[in-house]
């Protein structure tokens, strides 16, 4: 009887120890680097910390996981105020030395793709499980979405995430066709120091392109052999030989609406097609603005559409789609209201 | 004063070794200050970040600093002139420049960035003395200043040539952090090599340094002496440009260093390069120990190690123009 009970009680034990290691899933997941990289999942924290993390430092928040398992530093271009209205119950990082992330234990470490040379390396020696996202193109999007869904365990809802993005994709697609005459269209960015500015466009493989494309409109700057890498500053003599039909003003910093005012006052500018007719606008920002490669450039795209297009978009109500955006990291619809919708529509704080 | 400067150097020697094992166990984990060594038996994570992060920082920054030390006191006796270091005889430029390269047309293959690194900055040096020759203005330290400046122009002109081809998103930051120097992101990759360069250099120019004296003296008056002086001087030059080339080309740019540190050596231990020189190998260490150090533990953010030494090398340099000589 006794050795019964003893074989009955191994047994169990032997059962109890299978099935919780089977619990325990083990995934492994191909980053937008093509490394492989495996972990537990769900991970108990994970720490995105580094260089460069402005562009994806807020898509793990659009996970219910991320809000209670994801520890970052905050900052940015609105000085961590988009941040500061996410409730989530992690601590935020001071130290982003890789010993400090190294003595947090995290279980997985997220890096911005084009730092790994540099740092990430460093990172990896630690040996645990580093991850890096892009989402710097729409391509790019698809892979860092439905890898972060993965790893958090969360793929379904990485699934309606990339939904939301291709049905915007699709919507902006379906109205560009019927556009038989492409506007010309100018996007600068209006970057000021010290009471100088400088005009600046984008390059032509970077997202701002693409967004005025696909929304109908011609890039005007797409022609002159601008440095392919990063923005080029452009003077109001190359302005005035494009003379686009519609101007957008892009401002990280700063109010683009200010901006817009600063432009129109400008000697010349008013010879302009766009600003005759009253075509120059600036570019769609609440907290920060929606032309970069944030997960905000769906409303981007939208908002270019409607822009150059009215007559083609007036099924955008734009509210409606920031208030649906801001619902993915969890927002109440009082604090979109206040923060972000209002925002948008402030009127400009114009310097007398 | 053999005898105070033989106890000197066994003080900086014994302030270097202090220095190396500190750097070994202090840092920020698990938490700021010093690891338990004996707590690392059961942390492998501890055992990754002190074997293949800290051993190789402590590594490289003592070699950094040995190196820009030893340089610099080798620079300023052969061309007879306080003012240079090789920042301002274009060699960091060059080396700079040479890993721009290697970043933007090369994707940064270690290997590459420091081959380029090598022989650029030597090419540096050797035309900052060329066209020093070729002036017909001033004096030799005036000269090779202003030569120094102009090669340095010319190399910095073609690093923000690169940095405006260079793609923002990955390119430009590394050249960036590269140009800024800095320890922060410091593994084994690329080590070993630097390693053994620069320890040889550092070994040779150590075996010569009682005559690197005599490589400031004039062609005539070295040959009536027996010694090759341009075979001598090239050495010598070659074995300093190759020792700072290969660790600026994992570190960066580390200014000052190589300017500061043989005129510290020489207040210490007078011009006898025979003194000076590992005087200068011990302070140029203990000074990039002791700035990334305080760096890696004061403070919670990684500032580039050069900017450090920039600011401290500016007091340093100004407090030694303007002390009375003794």
């Amino acid at each position: 009887m006794k050795i019964k009970s003893v074989l009955f009680t191994l047994l169990l034990v032997t059962l109890m120890l299978t099935f919780s290691s089977a619990f325990a899933e083990s995934t492994t997941i191909t980053d937008i680097l093509g490394r492989e990289i495996t972990l537990e999942v769900p991970p108990e924290l994970v720490v995105l910390t580094g260089k460069k993390t402005a562009t994806i430092i807020e898509a793990p928040f659009m996970f219910a996981y991320g809000k209670d398992h994801v520890a970052t530093s905050w900052g940015g271009q609105d000085g961590g105020k988009f941040n500061a209205l996410i409730e989530k119950t992690t601590p935020e990082i001071t130290d982003g030395s890789v010993e400090a992330v190294a003595a947090m234990q995290p279980n997985m470490i997220i890096l911005k793709s084009y730092t790994r040379e540099d740092a990430g390396l460093a990172f990896e020696e630690t040996g645990i499980p580093v991850m890096y996202l892009s989402f710097e193109t729409i391509e790019d999007y698809h892979t860092d979405i439905a890898n972060l869904g993965k790893a958090f365990g969360e793929e379904e809802r990485a699934d309606e995430i990339l939904a939301y993005y291709d049905e915007i994709v699709n919507r902006v697609a379906e109205n560009s066709a019927q556009i038989a005459d492409r506007k010309k269209t100018l996007l600068v960015q209006f970057s000021e120091t010290d009471g100088v500015y400088a005009l600046k466009v984008p390059p032509v493989s970077w997202l701002q392109t693409e967004i005025v494309e696909m929304a109908g409109g011609d890039p005007v700057w797409k022609d002159i052999g601008l440095n392919a890498n990063s923005w080029s500053e452009v003077n109001f003599e190359q302005i005035a030989a494009w003379d686009p039909e519609v101007i957008l003003v892009v401002n990280y910093f700063a109010d683009p609406k200010v901006s817009v005012e600063t432009l129109k006052s400008e000697p010349g500018w008013d010879m302009l097609t766009a600003v005759k007719e009253g075509q120059i606008y600036p570019f769609g920002k609440d907290l920060l603005s929606w032309d970069s490669a944030s997960p905000r450039w769906g409303l981007g795209l939208l908002w270019t559409q409607q822009t150059l297009y009215p007559e083609l978009a007036d099924d955008i109500d734009l509210d409606a789609e920031i208030m649906k955006f801001y619902q993915w990291f969890g927002l109440s619809d009082e604090v979109i209201q206040a923060n972000l919708i209002d925002v948008y529509h402030a009127e400009p704080e114009l310097v007398p | 004063m053999i005898k105070n400067n033989r106890l000197t150097l066994t003080i900086l020697l014994g302030i270097f070794l202090i220095c190396l094992i500190l750097s070994f166990l202090i840092g920020r984990y698990p938490e700021v200050g010093f690891i338990q060594l004996k707590s690392l038996e059961n942390d492998p994570i501890g055992q990754r970040v002190f074997y293949s992060l800290r051993v190789p920082r402590v590594i490289l920054g003592a070699l950094l600093g040995m190196a820009l030390g030893t340089s610099g006191l080798v620079f300023q006796t052969v061309f007879n002139n306080p003012l240079v270091g090789s920042g301002m005889l274009g060699v960091t430029q060059g080396a700079s420049l040479g890993a721009a390269i290697g970043i933007v047309f090369f994707n940064g293959n270690p290997w590459i960035v420091q081959f380029l690194a090598i022989g650029l900055g030597t090419s540096a040096l050797f035309l900052s003395v060329f066209s020093a020759r070729r002036i017909h203005y001033g004096g030799w330290t005036l000269r090779l200043v202003l030569s120094g400046s102009v090669i340095s122009a010319l190399f910095g002109a073609g690093i923000s040539l690169l940095k405006y081809q260079a793609d923002a998103r990955n390119q430009l930051h590394a050249i960036e952090f590269w140009l800024m120097g800095g320890l922060g992101y410091t593994t084994w990759r690329g080590l070993p090599i630097v390693i053994v360069i620069v320890i040889l250099s550092l070994i040779y120019l150590w075996k010569v340094r009682w005559r690197v004296n005599l490589l400031a003296l004039d062609h005539e008056t070295a040959s009536s002496l027996g010694i090759q002086i341009q075979k001598e001087r090239l050495m010598a030059l070659a074995a300093a440009v190759f020792a700072v080339s290969a660790a600026t080309s994992l570190s960066g740019i580390v200014g000052w260093i190589g300017l500061i540190v043989p005129h510290l050596a020489r207040r210490l231990l007078g011009a006898n390069t025979s003194d000076s020189l590992p005087a200068s190998m011990l302070i140029g260490g203990i000074l990039v120990l002791v700035c990334d150090n305080g760096m890696r533990t004061l403070s919670a953010v990684e500032i580039p190690l050069g900017i450090i030494t920039s600011f401290i090398g500016v007091i340093v340099f100004i407090l030694l123009m303007g002390a009375r000589k003794t």
